[in-house]
């Protein structure tokens, strides 16, 4: 009876990634945070020789950008040395962040690394003692913007005991990802693969089970909408039967979740539940936590957190608690979404100045394109100064907000 | 809330004076000029708001009774309250007062809550001065009508200020027109980021070219490390053959002096060794000579010991002389006398066996006189024991004690047989070693023996008194027993003494026998003696001691005998020995001394001939050593100038090698070798200076590949890219925020001012109509302009800077109760205090005036001073219910 087929499936790792949308101005968690995309490339190193598989699959966007950086090309060289060493060998497809036309330090690879032509589907066939025990299928990008469907060409070869396809591709459209190299399920069952080890979406996810058709996700989150456990799957293949087990590997983990604090009468309140916030966040993780915060609710602390460095000062008060946990937590951003205990309704009725502020925050509420004219009319100055696209408002949440602090200082006379 | 007084404490000429009671609604307070109408206007005002220092451009009313100070009075249902201020620092403490009621501790603040210093003056109590101030204030950045409207509204900060201030919060992120410190610092942090981040950038995409460029380095320095290595092989080639060929010449000059130097050497070598020539004779008896003086200190010691032995000699024989007469026998039986180890040890053993004897024969003696003494006193002892039986203490005295006993024996045997049990022996044992055990237990405090002798005691005692009771009873047996006991006593008396006395008279005979047998022993031994030393040839009569001591002598003699005889036997010996070796030194002297004798040679002239012998033959050895040294002094320099002629040679060969081989074999020389020696060197120097320069190179382009391979700074810059955007958004979402929020407030004032204000408007307007007589129909305040245009009966706009002084004082009175009348809840407990606003009013405009006033009234406290009774009058005329307050002149 031979030994089943096992191997890690890894994607996306985003070699020097930036990480966006991160305050991080603590030097420990900016040295976390620069080199976590190599300390998850060096956990999945471990896991492959602690997993004593046969070889590792990485589907696409092993690094970053086209420009790969030098740093990055000698570290994955370095890890898949030391695969090498171990016996294991490593299969690569390119994916559009780093398509084969990309530019290359001319580092070499070493011998056991397998890359994925990027003008057909390849066959590679993996040999254990002399006899071949499994064949993968894979196709590189060849440049970022792949927008063919390479799915369909994928072909099992009749002889082949086990068939693995490998490769970088949007399933399905899913929104808030390129949909490169697009196809959808029935797509990967036609191919006829035991498994299809897919690559671009960072969320881990088993597509299906019939065929496997898993994302692997991306080891390391990249940014704060990438929350959660990231990792990779060693995936074993028994005689047609596939098992896969995910593997967590992110060398720190990113936290978002919203903080209710209605009940909240002070700013000590407030304090509490930031750091009970910050303590559910790291009790659910095994690594470095940055943890981001929404604060919501209708609640009498809003005022006093409407003050100007109030909301700061509470930040930085969890900042320096959270960094001497270990592991430890970094409080990136606290968002003030609360609303002021103020009875909205009563004040719509009432025929009176805050009336006014609240009927006629309705009006541009239920008028799109005016809240839009007024909040774009204030905000052209300052983003055509940025010139950075991204920073341009939701204005139904500006107006809502404006309304909200406009009420608190009118109400509470803060500006007194 | 209605005020009921103003109490004048202190205050400008008032002193203790008070205005009151004041009705619900309006009061007429008349009075002349400088009766304090505008005195109690403005106290009511600085009581409420604080009284102005010095600095401030408001009447001081200054007090000479002493600091200012007033009090209000309010009321409201049952309860009555004072507001009181005394002049202070920031317009002095105010404090409220209960009178009547619940304390109300804030009633000062909610009767000017929304109504500032300023919109009182001009609004609640205001004079002539202040009528036309409302239109003043409009866009002076203290709208007075929107502070009461928000006032009205229930807030407590007006719109306005709200407004400036989320502007100026706004500002603090980004200014529109201005510089705004936030934003602009993270802009700029942002391009500095991001110009470090391209520059980082650029070095990552100039890694493969640097990659190239350090590849053709390392070959250029692999060449460069290879022509370094030819040159400075060539220079090293060219060194050694200079340092050769200096060495070389050098070794020829070296040779050619040392060559001179040798054969001087040999040719006095040479000269000397045919001077040197040794003594033959001496050194044919060298051999003889060495063993002589090696003996020679031999010789002397016998000598010496020759001439000792010969004195000892003559000293024992005198002492042998002397031991022969000790012995006091002739010599010649001195030494015959046989002094075998037998005679000695018959000596010593007569000598031991006599004392022994000696001392036995005289203790057996003494014994034996003794037990005679002691038999005899025996012997007289018994006849007082005897006596009472009526035995004589003769030889029959034993069969009489014995005959005696029978009859005691035949007399008690009747009944005498429990006597034995009388005394009971074990009992008494018992009883004596119960009381040791007793005692010793007591002493040694050992409560065990304590206790067990106790009962050893207890036993004893009643064994021996159960005995001692039973011998009494038998006791009872009669007189005879008791005789017979006496008997038996005396019996038993008798026979013990008889006994002792046979005793001591037998000790005694067996005494004097063997003293007697010892007395003989001794005289057979001496005796025995005296045969023994006449077979020896000593005396007769000798004693042991005597004859131990002859002897030792005598032996001591045959010591001393045989001790001269060995000396004389070595002083024969060495006297032989002294005059051999004296022949032989003769012997020799005569050989190597011509006139030396060897017959006339004494002993004593031996050590003096033989160091003279000793003398020469060094002589000579010195003299044929020297010759030996010579000699070889000669074949060493033979053969170092043979060897040094072929070493020069071979150094010229191999000079001329030299040259040679640098290609110098015609005209070759130092200088033509030292002239390459410089060109290579220039040419190696060269080739260190290329190799250095392009190892530089590559050490620095190698530094670069390391810095871009391990640094994560391109990581850490995106970071700081990161953080400064978030930042960046944070500003723009607070500036967003925070400007559209004043927007919105600015856009809800307009809308209030556009859809309320006319309200205020409308009623003003009313006024204006009523009091001008429908002369002037319309009012109105052009939004953004800040500007009140009044509308004639004909619709004619007129701004208010063309109206009469009396009509515009009409439409100022006419906003201010219009005003007033809007303000439903604001300042609650303020009355309305006007300071003859009416007396620049025409009469029909008076009337009107009043009628708006009196209007008013009804549902806002006024107070109206007026110093013209008509006026009161017209008033007291509309309002019938009015207060009237008669003032006079302070």
């Amino acid at each position: 009876m031979t030994r089943p087929v096992r191997f890690i499936h890894a994607a996306d790792l985003h070699l020097d990634a930036p990480f966006g949308g991160v305050d991080a101005q603590d030097a420990r968690v900016r040295d976390a945070l620069a080199s976590s995309t190599y300390r998850a490339l060096e956990a999945l190193v471990d896991a492959c020789i602690e997993g004593e598989v046969d070889f590792l699959v990485i589907a696409g966007d092993v690094y970053n950008e086209a420009e790969r950086r030098v740093r990055s090309q000698l570290a994955f060289a370095k890890a898949a040395a030391t695969l090498e060493r171990a016996g294991i060998a490593v299969y690569v497809t390119h994916g559009n962040h780093d398509p084969s036309s990309g530019w290359s330090a001319g580092i070499t690879m070493p011998g056991n690394v397998h890359v994925f032509a990027d003008d057909r589907i390849e066959r590679l066939v993996v040999e254990r003692d002399g006899e071949p025990v499994c064949a993968l299928y894979g196709r590189s990008y060849r440049r970022s913007g792949e927008t063919a469907n390479f799915a369909k060409e994928f072909r099992r070869e009749s002889a082949d005991a086990v068939a693995i396809g490998v490769l970088h591709t949007n399933v399905g459209g899913r929104p808030g990802y390129d949909n490169y190299a697009p196809c959808t399920l029935d797509d990967l069952r036609t191919g006829g693969m035991d498994y299809w080890a897919l690559g671009h979406i960072h969320k881990p996810e088993i597509l299906s089970e019939s065929p496997f058709a898993v994302y692997a996700g991306c080891p390391q989150g990249l940014d704060p909408t990438q929350s959660g456990a990231r990792g990779c799957y060693i995936v074993s293949i028994d005689d047609g039967v596939v098992s896969t087990e995910f593997i967590a590997l992110a060398a720190v983990q990113w936290h978002q979740a919203e903080v209710d604090i209605s009940d909240a009468q002070r700013l000590d309140d407030v304090r509490d539940a930031i750091a009970n916030a910050v303590d559910a966040a790291l009790a659910s993780a095994s690594a470095p936590v940055v943890v981001r915060l929404d604060l919501i609710g209708r609640s009498e602390a809003h005022g006093a957190l409407q003050v100007v460095g109030a909301l700061q000062a509470l930040v930085e008060d969890a900042r320096e608690e959270a960094l001497g946990f270990e592991p430890w937590a970094w409080v990136d951003r606290v968002r003030d979404r609360t609303r002021p205990a103020i009875d909205l309704e009563g004040l719509r009725d009432a025929g009176d100045f805050t009336g006014d502020v609240v009927r006629l925050a309705d009006d541009l509420l239920a008028n799109k394109a005016a809240a839009a004219s007024l909040v774009d009319e204030i905000a052209a100055s300052l983003l055509e100064r940025l010139g950075d696209a991204s920073l341009a408002p939701d204005a139904a949440d500006i107006i809502a907000r404006a309304r909200d602090l406009a009420l608190d200082r009118l109400l509470e006379g803060d500006a007194r | 809330m209605r005020l009921r007084r103003i109490e004048a404490e202190s205050f400008g000429a008032m002193s203790q004076r008070s205005l009151g009671d004041l009705g619900d609604g309006l009061t007429v307070v008349l009075g002349p000029n400088e009766a304090g109408k505008s005195t109690f206007t403005a106290l009511t005002r600085y009581v409420l708001y604080g009284f102005p220092t010095a600095r401030e451009k408001e009447p001081q009313y200054a007090s000479a009774s002493g600091r200012r100070s007033g009090r209000l009075v309010f009321e409201e249902g049952e309860g009555r309250w004072v507001v009181e201020r005394v002049e202070g620092t920031h317009g002095g403490p105010v404090s409220v007062r209960t009178l009547l009621g619940a304390p109300r501790p804030a009633l000062h603040s909610e009767i000017t809550a929304g109504v500032s210093v300023l919109a009182y003056k001009i609004v609640f109590g205001f004079g002539l001065d202040e009528m036309a101030a409302i239109e003043a204030q409009r866009g002076s950045g203290d709208d007075i009508i929107a502070k009461l409207y928000a006032a009205s509204a229930g807030l407590r900060t007006s719109p306005q200020d709200v407004r400036a201030r989320l502007d100026k919060e706004a500002e603090e992120y980004f200014a529109p027109r201005g510089r705004s410190k936030r934003v602009n610092e993270l802009v700029s942090q942002m391009r500095d980021v991001r110009a470090e981040i391209r520059a980082e950038r650029d070095q990552g995409a100039a890694f493969g070219e640097a990659r190239e460029r350090l590849a053709a380095l390392e070959a250029r320095l692999s060449a460069a490390a290879d022509t370094r290595a030819e040159k400075r092989a060539v220079y090293a080639a060219r060194a050694s053959a200079v340092s050769s060929y200096e060495e070389r010449i050098a070794q020829i000059d070296e040779r050619d002096r040392e060559l001179m130097n040798l054969r001087r050497q040999l040719k006095a070598a040479e000269e000397t060794l045919t001077r040197v020539v040794p003594d033959k004779r001496v050194l044919s008896i060298a051999n003889e000579v060495d063993m002589l003086a090696g003996d020679a200190s031999a010789f002397t010691q016998n000598l010496a010991d020759y001439r000792e032995a010969q004195a000892e000699v003559t000293q024992v024989q005198r002492r042998l002389d002397e031991a022969l007469a000790e012995t006091g026998l002739s010599p010649e039986a001195a030494l015959t006398l046989t002094l075998g180890p037998d005679l000695l040890a018959s000596v010593d053993e007569a000598r031991d066996d006599l004392r022994r004897l000696e001392a036995d024969r005289d203790a057996r003696s003494r014994e034996a006189e003794r037990l005679a003494l002691v038999a005899a006193r025996v012997q007289g002892s018994l006849a007082t024991v005897f006596e009472p039986l009526g035995i004589d203490p003769g030889p029959g005295a034993g069969p009489a004690i014995d005959a005696l006993a029978a009859d005691l024996d035949a007399a008690e045997s009747d009944g005498a047989a429990g006597a034995s049990a009388r005394l009971d022996v074990p009992a008494i044992v018992m009883l004596v070693a119960g009381l040791a055990a007793l005692v010793a237990g007591l002493l040694l405090r050992e409560t065990l023996a304590s206790m067990l002798g106790g009962l050893l005691v207890v036993a004893g005692a009643f064994f021996v008194a159960r005995g001692y009771l039973q011998g009494t009873t038998r006791r009872g047996t009669g007189a005879v027993r008791t005789d017979t006991f006496r008997g038996r006593r005396a019996l038993d008396a008798a026979r013990t003494a008889w006994l002792n006395a046979e005793d001591a008279r037998y000790a005694a005979e067996t005494a004097q026998a063997d003293a007697a047998l010892a007395v003989g022993t001794y005289a057979t031994r001496e005796d025995l003696f005296a045969k023994r030393m006449a077979e020896v040839g000593l005396a007769a009569g000798t004693s042991p001691t005597a004859a131990a001591q002859t002897i030792a002598l005598v032996r001591e003699a045959r010591r001393v005998a045989s001790d001269l005889q060995a000396k004389q036997d070595a002083t024969a010996a060495l006297q032989a020995r002294v005059e051999t070796f004296a022949g032989r030194v003769a012997t020799a002297a005569e050989i190597a001394f011509p006139a030396v004798q060897a017959g006339t040679v004494e002993s004593d002239a031996v050590p003096g001939l033989i160091g003279r012998l000793k003398d020469a033959l060094a002589a000579a050895r010195e003299v044929v050593f020297g010759r030996a040294q010579q000699e070889d002094v000669v074949s060493d320099l033979n053969a170092r100038i043979a060897a040094d002629d072929e070493r020069l040679v071979r150094a010229k060969d191999e000079a001329r090698a030299i040259l040679a081989e640098r290609g110098l074999e015609e005209g070759g020389s130092l200088d033509a070798l030292r002239e390459q020696l410089a060109c290579a060197e220039a040419e190696a120097r060269d080739a260190d200076g290329a190799y250095d320069e392009i190892a530089a190179e590559r050490s620095r382009l190698q530094g670069t590949l390391d810095m871009l391979i391990g640094e994560d700074r391109g990581a850490q810059l995106r970071l700081s890219e990161a953080s400064i955007h978030e930042r960046l958004a944070t500003a723009v979402d607070r500036y967003l925020v925070t400007s559209t929020a004043a927007r919105m407030v600015g856009k809800a004032q307009d809308r209030f001012e556009r859809e309320r204000q006319p309200e205020v408007v409308k009623r003003a307007e009313e006024i204006f109509r009523t009091i001008t007589g429908d002369r002037y129909v319309g009012l109105s305040v052009a939004l953004g302009s800040n500007r009140l245009e009044v509308f004639d009966s004909r619709s004619a706009s007129k701004a208010t800077d063309r109206l009469s002084r009396g009509t515009a004082e009409a439409l100022y009175l006419s906003l201010r109760l219009g005003l007033i009348s809007q303000l439903d809840e604001v300042g609650p407990g303020l009355p309305l205090l006007m300071d003859d606003v009416l007396v620049n009013l025409d009469p029909e405009r008076r009337r009107g005036a009043a009628m708006a006033v009196a209007d008013l009234a009804r549902q806002r406290q006024i107070v109206l001073f007026t110093c013209h009774p008509d006026t009161a009058e017209l008033l007291g005329e509309i309002a019938p219910d009015h207060a009237r307050i008669t003032l006079d002149r302070c």
